[in-house]
């Protein structure tokens, strides 16, 4: 696949095909644009107009406005004919835009209107103005947003005095349209008169939300000349100027955590809740003491926000100060309340894990410590989930020993902050607690907890070597763990269980193993497919095989090859279809070529030509030619009405888009299919029959190398042709930048090979007389469909040459030695001494 | 890139809600103190009303109509199916036959009721409708991509600012645990200096074709005209409606590569802590069978866009990579580290999900009572989509490009830069 997705954007802008003004030889040189105005000014169908707008609108210049201002007009194209003028730099588009105010009426001059905003012409603003009483509402309201977008002086002008007249909706724009120009207005550093505009909205009655918008713009124009403003809004008793006073807080940032401050004593409970929430998200040190004094509030919603915004600003306050929240914090850990506990919980454990102080550090292990030996039940139990937040593994022991306690909750909470606290050391402990607890206890709990942050392997292992005296029941817990790490160890022992002869176990990891996250899952899911005995077992793991390939990321080899051997053993439908359905999803130049080839199978030609029928309506990045070639197989192999219809309607789509992008690149013809005008050689041995040029036979040997030569020599280029290579063994290429040798049949340069064992190679012929590059030797013949025709694709660009059969690369090879020329002629070759045939056809090049 | 607090709300959020997994049953912090939402009088409810909503979009109204201080009062969109589907699925919730429906949003716009909406129209729809419900005095929850060209992109940050709503991008994975413990290993240095950043993408697709016509359906059962709102106009065919507008560039964002691009290239942005920039180079390489976009910030950190070679953790996976080691991690829920030192800082393997957009709704509506900034604000939504944008247009030029985050034009590109910015079909202003 080529990167340069400019063909595809620049053909749909010309696919001229379907009328009757295609492009003519006289035209080829003709610069694009113009082309495209000459499309515009024709009789072209709407689509031809659209695209060629669509292109205009990235290369048009002034001379293209006029031709594309025609369209402004016209219901379906007018969008089109926009997109291009709003994108065209030059003066011509804005005048062309002016002028189709007098001429368009309607929704269409709401467009005109809205093209004129987006390109700011400064110019316009005589024009619009008059527009702002239009008896058409929807046009006055373009009118208002585009002098807004404008945003000088004089559009705000126009603006003021059209404030507060007309219909509501309309005042209500002209109110916003306002707040655009003034926010315009300060982006050039106009503040002033910025500032004038935006007091004059605040002064006209309209809807709420304009009038805040407009006190939040008044504020934060101003910064700190702006907090006055601000208390005004925070002091409101109506709920949006609060809210919207603290969203301008928000706005001016850390410079408003004094007025936040002095508002916050006279504020209900429900406004401080708020009030503190926004100080955390300001995150502003200076605002914690507030918080702190929060905490002590009287409502549980105020305490609440209160801890949540000392977990904002603690982790950036000085130590001092940090002392002071965690001192707050383990008072409030102690409360009855749950759910304030659980709050103050969770800021110290943020506060530990943002790699505070030691000392600071040092106050929270030791307040744990305490909290761990405490009488009281419920310091006893804040230090216990402490201890597993923090991860304090110094706890460990006490935790062991309180999971024999015998109140219920404490028993509990000490096994869960096993979790957190437990050491590789200690994990055999923490398995034969989650083993005696069986699955979905607590204890299994904590032990996904410890897993999932230990040393893998070594956490595997020790998992692994828990199986030998586990009850059945234990096995299926610790084959859990084993698939929720993952890695070496816990693959072989779950596919160790899949073997075994328990029913229990083999169904636990056959279900383990088809959900596994990697795919080094596959090749053991291969084998059970193919070896397990009982049935389900062996459908289950064939189907976690396909899986594998549907869900998880292989290159496309890889997955292929997951294909192939599924439809190998495959014996029911179920799963065949799981295959087209991973091609269906992963289209590539290898995925097309082997569907193709699935064809011919008489029980999967359905579906085959359904996958490529689908990719073709679904639009994929595929080789056009490819997947036009493809179709045309479908065409020709399947006996099911429907889907030949549809790849027929698809093939005249897609081959049309082919040739106009081969045409519209520059590929001409270098074979005109019945002379060999432009080429020389042995015509004993090249010949044309059909089209086609043949050399070789299937019955006599080629006595030697016979090259047919291009009269002219080439640099950088790419070349596509077809060919079809018969015989038992077949050897043929195709030479480039290549030198004739006096007086000789050889030739010297580089051969694009063909044939038995050298599939796609870059083979240096008569010089350094080896293979340059290409596949290794074992996929060499993947891409080729053996006695039938091939796509062959051969780029040269400087010292870069790659190869393509069938859309799949099979060299990128870089010259590096600079003595080697970079142009030269091009060959089709017959090697000597093989019985074998040849054929190439539809030969063509483009100059890069 | 400014260095910000590596610790702010959003990882509270998260802390707070691994918390809750590390301390197993009872809950240690439920959703209700996290969310603001404790008890609430009738008067205080956040009144919600829904935009274009199907499958993507019912899953986030799912856990939008969870919340117990919102009421979803009404429907719009311009198939009457849906229509009927959502008004079932929010009367069913509020045990009442009150939701409304309506083919065209701006009658929902219009109703003073309503203080915030969910759009999840198809991308052509976003930005238009998220500015207009701006303009109306709704905070907004868009779907992502939120915008569908630069130029939209930038509006929409100016519309919410200038209006003073709070809006959420539907890029939810700012708020799932295990993408915020990956970008805080990266942010708090434990990876050393980061040097390159991984974000997938889809496989990319820019269609220009139309779909063969069809005569227009009855506008009561499916309104093509409204559907295609602020998109050129084009042909009906019953397929776009279906959801295969995918792919075509007057409905899709970026050639396809915001699908998934608009999430992870905005969980690198935030592992970087450059939510207030961009990549300044935008290359794309010739890898076969895959789309390799290669992006260069000011600093020389590297963000590679690709399809190919994850570990297979998930969809939408990403990958921080420094000089100490590095982490990848996607939507299963699980993370990958390059060493046992980085693994014992992981926490417990998050049971929610990459695409749940639990924690994220919460966010939007404890921002539109604070109105704080959520987590995928305008701002973050801006760059991390405009880069997303640049990324995509490098890729159809099939050439490098450079591009400066201050102007947000393409430097020594016409043709690029003049790819910015669409047209909107009339009668559509904002």
């Amino acid at each position: 696949m080529s990167i340069c997705r400019l063909p595809v954007f620049f053909l749909c802008a010309a696919s001229l095909l379907l009328t009757p003004v295609t492009v003519s030889a006289a035209d080829k040189n003709t610069p694009e644009a113009a082309r495209l105005v000459k499309v515009l000014n024709s009789n072209a169908d709407t689509y031809d107009k659209a695209m060629a707008c669509r292109r205009l609108a990235a290369i048009g210049d002034a001379s293209a406005a006029t031709a594309i201002a025609k369209y402004l007009g016209d219901e379906k194209l007018a969008t089109y004919a926009r997109s291009a003028l709003e994108n065209i730099p030059d003066q011509a588009a804005d005048k062309a835009l002016r002028d189709a105010l007098k001429t368009v009426k309607g929704d269409l001059l709401v467009g005109v209107i809205n093209s004129i905003g987006k390109r700011k012409d400064k110019q316009a603003v005589g024009d619009l103005t008059p527009l702002l009483s239009d008896k058409n509402t929807k046009v006055a309201i373009a009118a208002a947003h585009a002098l807004g977008e404008i945003g000088t002086p004089e559009a705000a002008k126009s603006l003021q005095q059209a404030l507060g007249k007309g219909d509501a909706k309309l005042q209500q724009e002209v109110g916003f349209a306002c707040l655009m120009c003034a926010k315009s207005l300060a982006k050039v550093k106009d503040n002033q008169t910025a500032l004038a505009l935006v007091n004059t909205v605040q002064k006209v009655d309209l809807p709420e939300n304009i009038l805040l918008a407009a006190t939040q713009q008044a504020i934060v124009l101003q910064g700190k000349a702006g907090l006055g403003l601000l208390a005004e809004q925070l002091k409101a008793d109506d709920l949006q100027r609060f809210r919207a006073g603290l969203q301008a807080a928000q706005k001016l940032g850390k410079i408003s955590t004094s007025t936040l401050i002095e508002t916050y004593p006279r504020l209900p409970e429900e406004r401080k809740a708020l009030l503190v929430a926004a100080m955390g998200a300001i995150q502003d040190p200076a605002g914690l003491p507030t918080a702190i004094k929060a905490t002590s509030g009287d409502s549980r919603e105020l305490k609440l926000q209160a801890v949540f915004a000392i977990g904002e600003l603690a982790p950036a306050a000085n130590d001092k100060q940090q002392t002071q929240a965690l001192d707050q914090l383990l008072a409030l850990v102690k409360q009855k309340d749950a759910d304030l506990a659980g709050a103050a919980e969770s800021v110290i454990v943020k506060l530990n894990s943002s790699q505070p102080s030691a000392e600071i550090e040092k106050q929270i292990d030791t307040s744990i410590r305490k909290l761990l030996e405490s009488e009281t039940r419920e310091q006893q139990l804040a230090g216990i989930k402490l201890a597993g937040g923090c991860r304090l593994s110094s706890a460990t022991p006490v935790l062991l020993q309180l999971v024999n306690h015998s109140n219920p909750e404490v028993k509990q909470a000490a096994i869960s902050a096993l979790g957190g606290t437990t050491s590789l050391d200690d994990l055999p402990r923490l398995i034969q607690l989650a083993l005696t607890s069986g699955p979905d206890s607590p204890a299994s709990q904590a032990l996904i907890a410890a897993c999932s942050r230990l040393p893998l392997e070594e956490t595997a292992q020790a998992l692994a070597g828990a199986m030998a005296g586990a009850t059945n029941d234990q096995k299926l817990i610790l084959l859990d763990q084993l698939a929720a790490i993952g890695g070496k160890t816990a693959l072989e022992t779950v596919v160790a269980a899949a073997r075994s002869n328990d029913d229990a176990l083999q169904n636990k990891a056959t279900d383990l193993l088809g959900k596994w996250g990697t795919i080094d899952v596959a090749p053991p899911l291969l084998e059970l497919a193919k070896t397990l005995e009982n049935n389900k077992y062996k459908i289950r793991a064939l189907r976690g095989y396909i899986r594998v390939a549907r869900q998880l990321n292989m290159t496309p080899e890889e997955r292929l090859e997951v294909c192939r051997n599924t439809l190998a053993i495959a014996e029911r439908n179920d799963e065949k279809k799981l295959v087209f359905e991973v091609l269906r999803r992963n289209p590539t130049p290898q995925s097309v070529n082997y569907t193709v080839s699935l064809l011919k199978d008489k029980a999967l030609n359905v579906p085959a030509s359904a996958t490529i029928v689908s990719w073709a309506e679904q639009g994929t990045p595929i080789d056009d030619e490819l997947l036009t070639d493809a179709l045309e197989r479908v065409i020709a192999s399947t006996s099911n009405e429907n889907l030949k219809q549809r790849a027929t309607q698809q093939h005249e789509r897609i081959s049309a888009q082919a040739k106009q992008s081969e045409k519209e690149l520059g590929f001409q013809s270098l074979f005109d299919g019945k002379t060999f005008d432009g080429w020389h050689g042995n015509e004993e041995i090249f010949r044309i029959e059909n089209g086609e040029i043949i050399a070789g036979s299937l019955t006599e040997k080629v006595e030697r190398n016979e090259f047919l030569r291009s009269n002219k020599e080439y640099d950088d280029f790419e070349l596509k042709l077809e060919f079809k290579l018969l015989g038992e063994k077949t050897n043929a290429g195709v030479q480039i930048r290549t030198a004739e040798i006096p007086d000789h049949h050889e030739v010297s340069g580089y051969q694009a090979d063909l044939g038995t064992g050298y599939w796609g190679c870059l083979y240096d012929e008569s010089r350094r007389k080896k293979i340059l590059a290409g596949p290794p030797a074992e996929l060499r013949d993947l891409p080729v469909r053996m006695n039938e025709w091939n796509n062959y694709r051969i780029r040269c660009e400087g010292p870069r040459i790659r190869i393509w059969i069938n859309g799949v690369q099979t060299v990128d090879f870089t010259e590096a030695d600079p003595l080697i020329p970079l142009n030269g002629i091009i060959a089709l070759q017959i090697h000597g001494n093989l019985v074998n045939e040849v054929h190439y056809r539809n030969v063509r090049l483009r100059e890069l | 890139m400014t260095k910000k607090s590596a610790l702010n709300r959003r990882d509270f959020m998260k802390t707070a809600a691994a918390a809750s997994t590390v301390f197993s049953a009872p809950t240690i912090i439920p959703a209700t103190a996290l969310g603001l939402n404790g008890t609430v009088a009738p008067s205080e409810r956040i009144i919600l009303g829904g935009i274009g909503i199907r499958r993507r979009g019912g899953y986030v109204l799912s856990h939008m109509l969870e919340q117990p201080d919102v009421r979803f009062v009404a429907i719009a969109d311009v198939r009457a199916d849906q229509r009927k589907t959502v008004k079932e699925m929010a009367d069913k919730q509020n045990g009442d036959q009150k939701c409304d429906t309506y083919r065209d949003f701006r009658e929902l716009l219009a109703r003073d009721d309503i203080d915030a909406v969910l759009i999840a129209t198809g991308d052509r729809w976003h930005a238009t409708a998220s500015m207009m419900a701006a303009e109306a005095g709704k905070d907004v929850y868009s779907e992502k991509p939120c915008a569908i060209s630069i130029e939209l992109a930038r509006r929409l940050q100016e519309t919410i600012q200038r209006t003073g709503r709070v809006f959420q991008a539907g890029t939810q994975r700012r708020n799932v645990s295990n993408f915020g413990h990956a970008a805080k290993l990266a942010q708090t240095g434990q990876l050393g200096k980061i040097h390159t950043v991984h974000a997938s993408i889809y496989q990319l697709i820019d269609r220009h074709d139309w779909l063969p016509a069809e005569p227009e359906p009855d506008p009561e059962v499916v309104d093509w005209n409204m559907w295609l709102g602020p998109a050129p106009w084009r042909p009906y065919n019953h397929a776009y409606v279906d959801g295969a507008w995918r792919g075509h560039y007057d409905f899709d964002s970026g050639a396809k590569l915001l699908d998934w691009g608009a999430h992870t290239l905005d969980i690198c942005q935030w592992a970087l802590e450059a939510d207030d920039t961009m990549p300044v180079t935008y290359e794309p390489k010739d890898v076969p069978d895959d789309n390799v976009i290669e992006c260069v910030y000011e600093n020389g950190v590297k963000l590679v866009m690709r399809r190919n070679g994850w570990l297979g953790l998930g969809t939408c996976p990403v990958r921080f990579e420094g000089e100490a080691g590095w982490v990848e991690t996607g939507d299963s829920g699980q993370t990958a580290v390059s060493s046992n030192e980085l693994r014992a800082s992981l926490p417990s393997p998050s049971s929610i999900p990459g695409t749940s957009p639990k924690f994220h709704v919460r966010d939007f509506f404890n921002c539109v009572k604070t109105r704080s900034k959520p987590a995928a604000n305008e701002d973050v939504m801006a760059r991390s989509h405009i880069a997303c944008h640049a990324a995509a247009i490098a890729w159809k030029l099939g050439r490098k490009l450079q591009f400066d985050p201050v102007t947000e034009q393409f430097v020594n590109d016409d043709e690029a830069n003049r790819m910015r910015s669409r047209a909107m079909r009339e009668p559509w202003t904002v």
